[in-house]
């Protein structure tokens, strides 16, 4: 299929091939009608109490040093859409995640864990997207931290409006991730792919590199003002 | 003398139009890399003495706003971006660029500089990006202004690691201080000076005159070492 549109992914219902012979790509709205809005997730309670002094798309390493932290190296890309699948310029995409010990930026988390946590792992990290909507961190491959499954976090801003917070899981944590509170939440399985990536092996990398891609599609949680 | 065109030459294809013209007939262009190795480098300068001497609360790729305040620098909002290449035109990954420049009232994120008085408590003055595969690096920032003995500019470093890569400086295509300027005298003649430069050009659907500058960047072969902190 050659659409002029998007490139067919998860985020897509076979309802659009089902439609035949019609031409449901000429109909306004017709497409939009068939993306999965991104589900929420609870923020939980580790979004950093104090930001970290870095915010950068890199959270491997902390600005000038040198070790970076521990974990298997994931290049996490995505898009930011709008409800009609238009990409989302000047979007702020923020992730926050346990290290490789399982350890938050979070002081009422590393409290008392001070000698597991990853000095290294910035923890957190922030893109501002450009008119293509795509964003990118190298971080990575989250951990089960005790009680969850794997799982990122992300939030998405724009102009300082909240747009949504959500979760992102690997489809690979199949048994965690069936006994995971927040994720079971969503009863419906299309919405539980909606926020589940494969982290798979990057080809090429001698290093055992991983790639994940998490598209979101905005639309489920605008801010009550 | 071949006549120079910065039009056609920005970032260096002329070495390759010569090339073709001397080979003549031979298809120059069906043997891999005849045409990339032809890519200038972007010309190092002065890192300055303004390099951040302690890196803001913020190091992403949004100048305009510090975490979650809500007030935005002052200034012609510029989204600059690029792509950075390694000397075969090829996009690198993985490489980290950094941009610091004055706020719009001539003031660095440094405890040395001038106009602090004035200083934009609004503005980053610093940011990071990291590239994936594609090589493109984006920011959002203020249009530079001029300060006493400087023309507009903008410094970045390009790292891997903590090598360095490059370091040098953007200014604003067209402007008249450019032409007094010591620091891009210094990087060499017209064809390097270009390669320094980029547009700003108005963003046609933006109801608020936002700016758009492309810049990209070709490594050198040699990273200079010698800069390295």
């Amino acid at each position: 299929m050659s659409s002029p549109l998007i490139i067919p992914n998860r985020r897509l219902f076979l309802g659009t091939a089902a439609a035949g012979l019609a031409s449901w790509w000429t109909v306004p709205g017709a497409f939009a009608d068939e993306l999965v809005k991104t589900p929420k997730q609870t923020e939980g309670p580790f979004y950093p109490d104090k930001l970290p002094l870095d915010t950068d798309n890199d959270l491997l390493v902390l600005n000038d040093t040198i070790t970076p932290a521990v974990g298997d190296i994931t290049h996490l890309t995505g898009r930011i859409l709008d409800s009609k699948g238009n990409p989302v310029r000047g979007a702020v995409v923020e992730i926050w995640q346990c290290d490789g010990n399982g350890v938050y930026l979070h002081s009422a988390d590393s409290k008392g864990k001070q000698d597991k946590q990853d000095k290294h792992f910035q923890g957190f990290g922030r893109f501002t997207t450009d008119k293509t909507g795509a964003y990118y961190f190298r971080t990575i491959k989250p951990v089960p931290y005790p009680g969850r499954t794997p799982h990122i976090h992300y939030k998405v801003k724009k102009g300082g409006k909240e747009l949504l917070v959500t979760q992102l899981y690997n489809a690979a944590e199949k048994e965690r991730n069936a006994k995971d509170g927040p994720y079971m939440g969503l009863k419906d399985e299309k919405q539980r792919a909606a926020i589940t990536a494969e982290f798979a092996k990057m080809k090429g990398s001698k290093i055992g590199e991983l790639t994940a891609s998490f598209d979101i599609v905005l639309g489920v949680t605008p801010e009550v003002d | 003398m071949t006549p120079f065109d910065p039009f056609l030459s920005r970032r260096g294809f002329l070495g390759g139009a010569l090339a073709v013209g001397a080979t003549a007939l031979t298809p120059w262009f069906t043997r891999r890399g005849a045409f990339a190795a032809e890519l200038m480098k972007t010309p190092s300068v002065t890192e300055g003495p303004f390099y951040p001497d302690k890196l803001p609360l913020d190091t992403d790729n949004d100048l305009l706003i510090i975490n979650d305040t809500i007030s935005p620098a002052v200034g012609d909002i510029t989204h600059l971006m690029g792509v950075i290449k390694d000397p075969d035109g090829a996009p690198m990954k993985g490489v980290t660029i950094e941009i610091w420049q004055v706020d719009n009232g001539g003031a660095y994120i440094h405890s040395g500089t001038g106009n602090k008085t004035k200083q934009d408590k609004h503005f980053q003055g610093f940011g990071r990006f990291t590239t994936d595969k594609t090589g493109a690096y984006y920011f959002r920032t203020i249009k530079p202004v001029p300060y006493p003995g400087r023309t507009p500019h903008i410094h970045y470093k390009v790292k891997r690691g903590n090598k360095e890569l490059l370091c040098s400086q953007i200014m604003i295509s067209g402007h008249e201080q450019n032409a007094r300027d010591g620091v891009l005298r210094g990087a060499g003649g017209l064809l390097e000076q270009e390669l320094m430069m980029a547009e700003f050009k108005p963003i046609q659907e933006s109801k608020i005159g936002e700016l758009e500058a492309k810049f990209d960047i070709v490594i050198g072969k040699t990273p200079d070492e010698s800069r390295r902190r």
